[in-house]
């Protein structure tokens, strides 16, 4: 697989999340916001938040390491 | 952990819930290992999870690459989304993390050098990388340093405020390390440490409590592996000279099994692939050509394993290797399968 397909994957990775579930993994992945923080943001409890965060991440990384 | 239900998830998502419960609370660290402990299986699968969560969408990636693009005039505001297609890709790029099958790129010798990037916020958890066998890897450590990782080897690093501390698991590698008084540089391998504050050097552990450092510049002080905590306290330092060796045979506790001597002329060329030997024995040649390939090399005979030779080999390729040694020892090379290459009479 070369360079450049590596990044399409990702990239498709990345569109096929769910706007919200992505918002919130964006937030903690690249703002660095804590689980705790994002959910007093966006009005939903911590183990809500971490569900999802953690639903979006083994989208991606299950998909990159089944390549 | 959390929640969910682990007897629904599978064992790479449960070591991810760890690796992110380390990351959002140290607190829980010692849960963390008392999973790993559980089984070998558990543990690689939180080393793999902590690369892959370390490397491939890690805020730090994001924040090293944003430094690169501040200097740029196109300073558009990105999306977030955006922010984290870079990290990805980036990490797509450098392929940390060698558990991933997406790593064939790093092959290529226009692959650029992976960084790694700890910014210091997760002191305690390792970057880890890995070679597989045949590979042979640049990487650039946050502090500057640059390790060159030889085939079929794992290392950790953990960066500090006060100290650089690197574990090599396994394998064998050459570090650059970047000048930092403030900062010692130490290497370790079963207990035994090499500690520098700004030179190059190598370290190699092939098996068990067997460490070979070599000394290329500057000054570095070593300690013997595999010692017991009470030889240790007393355990004598030894200071190399550029050019010189030091050999642990593997017997534990017992000191004075250190060799110091020259290091060998050819010592570092592993890390070109091309490699010159004086006057080797075959047998020597084959051990180290056996590292970069499943393509097992053998002598047919004890006679032959003997035999010496000087020749310029690329020892990551055995078909090249077993030609070259034929041809020059009067040898021929029978192919036994598809991964046994015979040198016979």
């Amino acid at each position: 697989m070369t360079a450049r397909q590596d990044i399409a994957l990702c990239e498709r990775l990345l569109e096929e999340l769910d706007p919200f579930d992505r918002e919130l993994f964006l937030l903690n992945r690249v703002e660095g916001y804590s689980f705790r923080e994002i959910g007093r943001r966006k009005g939903l409890n911590e183990w809500a938040v971490k569900r999802k965060i953690f639903k979006v991440l083994d989208h991606l990384l299950d998909g990159m390491e089944g390549q | 952990m959390t929640d969910e239900e682990p007897g629904l998830l599978t064992l790479s998502q449960q070591a991810r819930r760890w690796v992110m419960a380390v990351r959002e609370n140290p607190a829980r660290k010692p849960a963390a290992r008392n999973w790993c402990a559980r089984s070998p299986e558990h543990q690689a699968a939180f080393d793999v999870a902590d690369a892959a969560i370390s490397n491939i969408v890690d805020p730090a990636s994001v924040r090293f690459r944003e430094r690169q693009n501040s200097h740029k005039s196109d300073s558009r505001p990105r999306s977030p989304w955006a922010k984290l297609a870079i990290a990805a890709s980036l990490a797509a790029l450098l392929l940390l993390g060698a558990h991933f099958v997406l790593g064939q790129n790093l092959r290529s010798p226009s692959a650029p050098t992976p960084i790694a990037s700890s910014d210091g916020k997760y002191d305690d958890a390792p970057l880890i990388f890995t070679t597989r066998k045949g590979e042979v890897r640049n990487i650039t450590l946050a502090d500057g340093s640059v390790v060159t990782l030889d085939t079929d080897s794992r290392l950790l690093v953990r960066m500090h405020r006060d100290r650089r501390d690197v574990t090599l698991d396994h394998g064998r590698a050459i570090f650059a390390v970047a000048h930092d008084v403030s900062r010692p540089f130490t290497v370790t391998a079963d207990g035994g440490t090499t500690t520098a504050l700004g030179t190059r050097f190598g370290v190699e552990r092939r098996a068990h409590c067997q460490m070979n450092v070599v000394l290329y510049e500057g000054r570095i002080a070593v300690t013997p592996p595999c010692e017991t905590r009470k030889s240790s306290a007393s355990a004598a330092k030894s200071y190399l000279q550029p050019g010189e060796r030091i050999r642990y045979s593997g017997t534990p506790t017992v000191t004075g099994n250190a060799v110091t001597e020259p290091a060998p002329a050819n010592d570092e060329q592993w890390t070109i692939g091309v490699k010159s030997y004086d006057d080797e024995a075959v047998n020597v040649i084959l051990a180290e050509v056996n590292l970069y390939s499943d393509v097992k090399l053998v002598a047919a005979s004890p006679e032959i394993a003997a035999m010496r030779v000087s020749a310029e080999l690329h020892i990551r390729n055995p078909e090249s290797v077993a030609k070259h040694l034929a041809r020059a020892l009067g040898l021929t090379v029978e192919n036994q399968g598809s991964d046994r290459l015979v040198l016979t009479k």
